[in-house]
């Protein structure tokens, strides 16, 4: 069941092992959700609480996946809301929807942070979650914008191998060699697929961002 | 939404940046590289830098399905408590004027004109700084003139006195602050609070809303205390107060804070 969650335009999962039966694969909401990170540049605090609850759940998805324990976790969450508050007067709503610059930089923090301590990056995130506490399984719905619809759409136009080797490594956050051995594919071929299947979507990604600038101008 | 992708490299397999924006994507990068990137990426301001960390991002938000877990409550609130934010400095940060040395030569001279003018010209400052959202304490407003117009031009105007706290840096606090909420602007005069060095600390002045929650007050900017005696702060709100109700200033880490843990409440002057 999924039900609409206060003011917010998430909706919550109520039973985290219900399967999800809501609209298509990656847009279980069709909303317009208004930018919130001009507003914090503004130091709206109310912007600031809005920003937590909307991408809350969104970076703790992430930095539990590359972080190996709960505490860790916390600590590199609180890292990235720390760099949102301070990028957050660069957004470019002409460059990508908020969730994807709220990703992006949520990413890049996490990266640093898995270098910086020099771990591998957490693989085995799923296989966890059967250990984790009830209150860490629940699960929210959030609406994942354009960028991931267009993403969907590019990577679909990719070979099978591509595909899967950049899921593996952007969503499982797997190694080169840990695909290698996962897929039994050479460490090069790996290397080669992940390489031109990111620099095909981000081509496809511009080409449509490119198009639909030139219809809307 | 509009979008208007920026130009990439020419022979992007030849780019040395276009190599590390693809490491930088995936994997990051070591320190060493990645002020090279920020070196290569500063000689080419128009080049979309972040466009595969865009891509990487959209690929795992999609991969997600939009399922994502819910952040701790607790965690939420630690990360809320904690939040400080870069304010827009030219916007938020005030000009605390001492008030024995506040008139040179043109502020004088402008001083004069408005004895001359009155009740009349008070009520068109606080007029125009309505009309035209203008910055209290600017050139063409001095903080005393903006004080004086709160007070003559808006009958409405509060004139609340402040009241010292426990804290050690506000037992000696007087003063007051003239709030105009039709106007939204006022003019804070204070004396004993200590001088602050602006690299570490600052004063930040926050304003309770009867519309708003109490635990939201809105930022009334930052400000400095440089001089020892009386000086006078203007006060111009980003957000809209409807009515002030409570008045704090409360000393903050350098640049100021979102949202205040109210650890050092130097003054407090309620309406």
């Amino acid at each position: 069941m999924v039900a609409p969650r206060g003011s917010l335009d998430v909706a919550v999962r109520t039973d985290p092992l219900e399967s999800f039966t809501g609209p298509a694969r990656g847009t279980p909401r069709a909303v317009t959700l208004e930018p919130l990170l001009h507003r914090v540049a503004a130091g709206d605090p109310n912007a600031v609480q809005e920003v937590i609850d909307r991408y809350g759940g969104l970076v703790w998805s992430l930095a539990r996946r590359f972080c190996p324990d709960k505490q860790e976790a916390e600590d590199a969450a609180q890292e990235v809301f720390i760099e949102i508050w301070n990028k957050a007067p660069r957004y470019d709503a002409a460059l990508a929807s908020e969730i994807t610059f709220i990703a992006m930089i949520a990413r890049r923090r996490l990266i640093d942070r898995g270098r910086r301590k020099q771990r591998a990056l957490r693989a085995d995130g799923l296989e966890d979650e059967s250990i984790l506490p009830a209150e860490d399984k629940a699960l929210e719905l959030v609406d994942v914008g354009d960028e991931a619809a267009r993403a969907r759409k590019a990577l679909a136009k990719l070979r099978p191998d591509e595909q899967k080797v950049l899921r593996m490594a952007i969503y499982d956050g797997l190694s080169h060699d840990q695909i290698a051995k996962a897929t039994t594919m050479p460490l090069g071929t790996v290397k080669t697929h992940l390489r031109r299947g990111l620099q095909r979507v981000r081509e496809m990604l511009g080409v449509e961002l490119e198009a639909e600038g030139e219809a809307s101008a | 939404m509009k979008h208007r992708l920026r130009h990439l490299p020419r022979d992007e397999r030849e780019s040395e940046l276009f190599e590390l924006m693809y490491e930088r994507a995936m994997h990051g990068l070591a320190p060493e590289a990645e002020r090279e990137f920020e070196r290569q990426a500063a000689q080419h301001p128009d080049l979309d830098v972040d466009c595969y960390e865009r891509a990487a991002a959209a690929l795992w938000l999609e991969s997600s399905d939009g399922r994502v877990q819910s952040m701790p409550a607790d965690l939420k609130a630690r990360i809320a408590s904690s939040a400080s934010i870069p304010r827009p400095a030219a916007a938020t940060r005030a000009a605390a004027t001492p008030v024995a040395t506040r008139m040179p030569n043109a502020a004088a001279a402008r001083a004069g004109w408005f004895a001359w003018s009155g009740w009349a010209a008070a009520a068109l400052l606080l007029a125009l700084l309505m009309v035209r959202g203008g910055e209290p304490g600017s050139e063409a407003t001095s903080p005393a003139e903006l004080r004086a117009a709160l007070v003559a031009g808006d009958p409405a105007a509060a004139t609340l006195a402040w009241s010292a706290t426990d804290d050690p840096a506000g037992r000696g606090v007087s003063g007051d602050i003239v709030w105009s909420d039709a106007g939204q602007a006022g003019c804070m005069r204070l004396r004993g609070l200590p001088r602050n060095d602006p690299s570490s600390s600052q004063y930040q002045l926050w304003i309770f809303d009867a519309a708003r929650p109490d635990a939201t007050p809105v930022d009334g900017g930052v400000f400095d205390i440089a001089v020892d005696g009386e000086v006078l702060v203007p006060v111009k709100p980003r957000l809209k107060v409807d009515r002030a109700t409570l008045f704090a200033v409360t000393a903050e880490p350098a640049g100021g804070v979102v949202v205040s843990s109210r650890e050092h409440i130097v003054a407090l002057a309620k309406r």
